[in-house]
């Protein structure tokens, strides 16, 4: 069954789920790619840096498991002209903490937008954020 | 007092609350405290401590609490205004059902045992007066106005007496909670809605124009 966070990003991205438009890459387009990113919070200055990761079809940023167990998450892609578009969701295991991830890679470069939201019972927060990034030089070597 | 004593009241009342909501909103400015992805959960986890002692704290006669929630609302501003809202009805209600259920001797021995000697002694010397003496001696701090409108109209002398400043002589609002309870004069849904009235200008200013 697709989680509804799963088809809700493929929607955005213009795909229907188990059939592929032409636009399509092939599922795990991106993995093996590590990218060296900062991740710039609205209303906060200084820039927080981050190690993004696409393996097996999944998607983790090493920030987000590092404050709050988000975990490997499934990312979808589309092409864009040079570049491959992805979206991902996360949740975090131990808070109700929610990332949605939308970026582009081009040409070893990362770039995008991740908005943050927490629901408490109290009050929901939202952050917006800018993250980008070069291929980690292991995984630039890997690729020559 | 006259009508137009009254209107002057409440106009300098409501511009008192439009004043504090403004500080409030000038402090957390200058705080500079954002809730982030990285400190949230640090954060939520302070939140909920400050909740539950501001809970128990305002629901003790004659210990200061109301200053945890206003410390909350100049830190966290609007969005945390609710909460603290509930948590102060929450707490006077609890003050109000503790005094409505248990016997005055188990009442005072309890704040005894927490060496609050101040309220305990309130409620002993409470306790042996008839109902209607409990009520007078919870508006006893107040103006004689106060003491005249609660015999004809308590939910409303309640209403006032905690928004009257210097409330603490008489307990402040847990003290007047608990008397109340205490009193068997008011019943316990229009006392936690009279309660939910009473309690509303602060936080609702904060969260309609403290941002």
């Amino acid at each position: 069954m697709i989680r509804p966070a799963a088809f809700a990003a493929t929607l955005a991205l213009g795909l229907a789920p188990g059939r592929p438009m032409a636009a399509d890459v092939a599922s795990g387009a991106l993995d093996g790619m590590t990218f060296v990113a900062t991740i710039t919070v609205d209303a906060y200055d200084a820039p927080f840096p981050d190690r993004q990761i696409f393996d097996e079809g999944t998607f983790l940023s090493e920030e987000c498991q590092r404050r709050c167990d988000f975990g490997r998450v499934p990312y979808h892609t589309r092409r864009e002209g040079d570049a491959i578009a992805f979206v991902a969701e996360m949740r975090c295991a131990d808070a109700p903490h929610h990332v949605r991830w939308e970026g582009r890679v081009t040409d070893g470069r990362i770039e995008g937008t991740a908005v943050w939201t927490v629901e408490r019972f109290y009050w929901t927060v939202v952050r917006h954020a800018t993250f980008s990034g070069v291929l980690a030089p292991e995984a630039r070597a890997a690729a020559e | 007092m006259s009508a137009s004593g009254i209107v002057l009241r409440i106009a300098v009342l409501i511009a008192a609350v439009l004043i504090a909501a403004r500080i409030t909103a000038e402090f957390r400015e200058s705080l500079d405290f954002v809730v982030m992805p990285h400190n949230e959960i640090a954060v939520h986890r302070s939140i909920m401590l400050a909740t539950a002692a501001f809970i128990v704290l305002l629901a003790i006669p004659f210990v200061p609490g109301a200053e945890i929630g206003l410390t909350m609302l100049a830190v966290f501003g609007p969005p945390i205004a609710p909460l603290v809202y509930a948590a102060t009805v929450i707490a006077l209600t609890l003050s109000f059902l503790v005094g409505r259920l248990l016997p005055p001797s188990v009442v005072a021995g309890g704040l005894r045992a927490l060496r609050l000697a101040r309220a305990a002694e309130a409620v002993e010397t409470a306790a042996p007066l008839p109902r209607e003496a409990r009520l007078a001696r919870l508006m006893q701090g107040g103006a004689p106005w106060l003491l005249r409108l609660a015999t004809r109209f308590r939910y409303v002398a309640i209403l006032i007496a905690i928004n009257v400043p210097g409330n603490f002589l008489i307990g402040g609002g847990g003290g007047i909670a608990l008397m109340a309870g205490m009193s068997g004069l008011f019943a316990p849904l229009p006392f936690v809605l009279t309660v939910a009235l009473a309690v509303a200008p602060v936080p609702l200013a904060i969260h309609l124009f403290g941002g």
